[in-house]
């Protein structure tokens, strides 16, 4: 009862999922978003963090009435069908999930595909008009599957499905890296120092070489890992 | 409780102290300060924002997930979204963002209306200024040896005494200078961010001169020998009935409209943008010279001598126009033509009939098809991408080499025409001692085809043409294809 | 662990909140610098790929928890 007082002075942040107030101590992190001892997300696993307080409070959460969550939260407002069809207007699914950073760059790629299939002299443009269908329903089905996630009350990162979090395993910062490349690449052409027109015929083998020394690592990467792993297993 | 942001409320008071400013000191142009500075009130808002969480880390208190919300970049984007775009209008077309005011004033303010008048004799060769500022004109050639004006003039005003006092400061004028006579509207003299504009009807001397300047509004200009010159930044313009040159150079323009001039025809626009719309010339015996972009048809008819046209992408030659020519976005069609007849354009299908004397066609982009009248010159015709249809009068004389890169060749034509298959291209060759007849496309099909002799001369009526045809099948020879 | 718990946390949600105002900076400037002639938006828009990019480099090299 003392801590529940306690958490009642001073709540430092807000469950996502059930918006409960929360105390320093019942704050859960995964992933950058703050969940209550109920909502934190299991599929963690082993890497949970602060796992001190999590042991001691959930008991005291469950314990007390007013706490205790409904099992389906209020983001089961969520329609999938209807995300599903918003998710045809570039952004638009997205925003409808809720999620805003999702959506404009829903829109920029939309945008930078339409731009690009438009320009007439371009050598890609065929390339470009293919890209636009199928971004169209890739995004669709991406508004509708994170509204049946949100439904079911699982957690969603921002930038879940826009790029894998195959990184975090590694350890190799992909998505900065490549952001910060493609940039620098696009600014440099734009100030008319290098010209990804001429470099394109290049782009698509250095793309693969890319693709394949980053597999390397993280092929290496995960087999010295499982090796550190055994060895620890032993001692 | 969470901590939460003060960058709202601090919007609001800056947006409520710029609305108390404007109202304090409406000369202040709060429009154009916000087209140009608003990034830096992107530049604030984040700050602010950045300064708040360094803050909130500081006292260790708990951040919010994100430090701009959703809503924010909602109105971040349509910040930028209507920034930008108010901005390069502005940047593009002035006069647009005055309209602009104009009408946010007319929100405000009302409307008050003055008749205006005045009269002046004048010599019968006058040369007349008219300095019209905004508003229309009509003008009119009489036999008299005097200028009549008759009209009215609109103030935007919050008061009917400062309408008055906007009416006494912008008097209708007609002065001498030097040897012109000059007509003034003294728009320019009203303080402030006042609108004013004057609707004239003028009648001058028949064989006057007269040069109109004006900021927005149309100028018609009827019955008169003497010259015209029409220069302002909007305007539409109509002539009739002129005897003297005509020139006319403006910056925007829904329509310039001329029929019945005796001198030469100057129209000039800006050529950025989409600057013009339509243009109409019809039975002009001078020379005629346009230039500028237009977004609208361009209709030339009845021309006695040269026609010269340029455009942004397009650039049009033709010596004289007994029939038409007529231009739309991404098409030209003329008929009854004389060369030398000279194009050159960007995207365009081009349809040219019944012309004689030499022709010589380029397009980037764009179906060509020439039927020349049994007096043809020279015919030198490319387009890179695109169709080419070619009807040769019967008994015409020819050098014919049509050539494609990419597509296949049909001779409808038959002898002495032979055709070639050369890689994924083709080419058609074949003399009867007449002038060269070239056609090229990198990239489509050619049709060569021989005139119906019961065809008519008017545009292809498809029945008819195709019967002759069926009645004397010439030994076309199957196209090889390897 | 007791006493430092809640830095890393911090830390880490500090750079999270950090990224929407320095983004907004960032496009306040570019449209600044377009409006002021010196250079277009069309020309320098990849730098906020670049500013993302850094912002996201620099939530993975604080700290983790």
């Amino acid at each position: 009862m003392e801590q529940n007082s306690e958490s009642m002075q001073r709540p430092v942040g807000f469950c996502r999922a059930c918006g409960k107030s929360l105390s320093q101590e019942e704050v859960r992190e995964y992933q950058g978003t703050i969940y209550c001892g109920e909502h934190f997300p299991r599929q963690a696993g082993a890497g949970e963090p602060a796992s001190g307080p999590a042991a001691s409070s959930p008991g005291s959460v469950n314990a007390n009435p007013y706490t205790s969550p409904p099992p389906q939260p209020s983001s089961a407002s969520v329609s999938p069908g209807l995300a599903f069809i918003l998710g045809f207007i570039p952004g638009v699914g997205a925003i409808y999930n809720g999620q805003y950073a999702k959506g404009f760059v829903h829109v920029i790629v939309a945008g930078l595909l339409f731009s690009l299939s438009g320009e007439e002299t371009g050598v890609m443009e065929p390339l470009f008009k293919m890209f636009i269908p199928v971004w169209i329903f890739y995004m669709a089905f991406e508004a509708y599957h994170t509204a049946k996630k949100k439904m079911l009350g699982e957690p969603v990162d921002e930038f879940s499905s826009i790029f894998p979090h195959s990184g975090t395993a590694t350890g190799f910062p992909v998505l900065p890296v490549l952001l910060i490349a493609i940039g620098v690449l696009f600014l440099l052409n734009n100030l008319d120092i290098v010209s990804i027109r001429r470099m394109m015929p290049y782009t698509g083998p250095v793309f693969l070489i890319g693709l394949g020394v980053y597999l390397l690592y993280a092929r290496l990467r995960a087999n010295a890992e499982a090796a550190r792993e055994v060895s620890h297993g032993r001692n | 409780m969470r901590p939460r942001s003060i960058a709202g409320p601090i919007i609001l008071i800056a947006i409520g102290a710029l609305f108390l400013l404007h109202n304090l000191w409406p000369e202040i142009a709060m429009f154009d300060i916000f087209l140009r500075y608003w990034p830096y009130l992107l530049i604030i808002w984040g700050a602010v924002r950045l300064v708040e969480v360094l803050v909130w880390a500081g006292t260790r208190r708990a951040l919010p997930p994100a430090g701009v919300s959703g809503g924010e970049w909602t109105i971040v984007v349509l910040l930028c979204v209507f920034g930008t775009l108010l901005f390069w209008g502005s940047k593009w077309a002035p006069s647009w963002n005055s309209d602009i005011r104009v009408r946010g004033l007319e929100i405000f303010g009302e409307r008050y209306e003055f008749p205006v008048s005045a009269t002046k004799e004048v010599g019968k060769d006058a040369r007349v200024v008219l300095d019209l500022g905004r508003g229309n004109a009509r003008i009119v050639g009489t036999d008299g040896t005097q200028i009549t004006i008759n009209g009215q003039k609109s103030i935007n005003s919050y008061d009917q005494n400062e309408a008055n006092k906007a009416d006494q400061q912008t008097p209708l004028e007609i002065v001498s200078v030097g040897d012109q006579i000059v007509i003034r509207t003294n728009q320019d003299k009203l303080d402030g961010s006042r609108r004013m504009s004057n609707d004239l009807d003028i009648s001058i001397p028949r064989s006057a001169s007269i040069e109109g300047r004006g900021r927005y509004g149309d100028f018609d200009v009827r019955d008169l020998d003497g010259g015209v010159q029409v220069t302002s930044d909007n305007a539409g313009v109509r002539l009739e009935n002129i005897g003297g040159a005509v020139k006319v150079d403006l910056r925007r323009s829904d329509i310039v409209r001329a029929t019945k001039i005796k001198g030469p025809v100057s129209v000039k626009l800006s050529t950025r943008g989409r600057a013009g719309e339509d243009l109409e010339l019809d039975t002009i015996e001078g020379p005629v010279t346009v230039a500028g972009a237009f977004s609208g048809e361009l209709n030339f008819r009845n021309l006695a001598k040269p026609l010269r046209f340029e455009g942004v992408t397009t650039e049009l030659r033709v010596e004289k126009t007994p029939g038409f020519v007529k231009m739309a976005l991404g098409n030209l069609t003329a008929e009854n033509v004389q060369g030398p007849f000279h194009l050159t354009s960007g995207t365009r299908d081009v349809n040219v009939r019944d012309f004689t004397g030499n022709l010589e066609i380029q397009v980037d982009r764009g179906d060509l098809e020439l039927r020349p009248a049994r007096q043809s010159g020279r015919i030198d015709a490319r387009t890179r991408n695109g169709e080419v249809d070619l009807v040769l009068p019967s008994g015409a004389k020819f050098d014919l080499n049509a050539s494609t890169s990419r597509g296949e060749i049909s001779n409808e034509y038959g002898a002495p025409l032979k055709l070639e298959t050369v890689g994924r291209g083709a080419s058609l060759r074949g003399s009867n001692g007449g002038p060269p007849v070239t056609v090229t496309t990198d990239r489509g099909s050619i049709t060569v085809r021989r005139a119906g002799t019961a065809e008519p001369p008017a545009p292809p009526a498809p029945p008819p043409s195709i019967l002759p045809r069926k009645l004397s099948p010439p030994p076309v020879p199957e196209p090889q294809r390897q | 662990m007791e006493g430092t718990s809640t830095s890393p946390h911090q830390e880490r949600s500090l750079i999270a909140a950090i990224r929407g105002p320095v983004l907004m900076i960032t496009v306040g400037a570019l449209f600044a610098i377009d409006h002021a002639g010196l250079y277009s938006f069309s020309t320098t828009w990849p730098a906020i790929l670049i500013v993302l990019g850094v912002m996201k480099l620099m939530e993975r090299a604080s700290p983790r928890s």
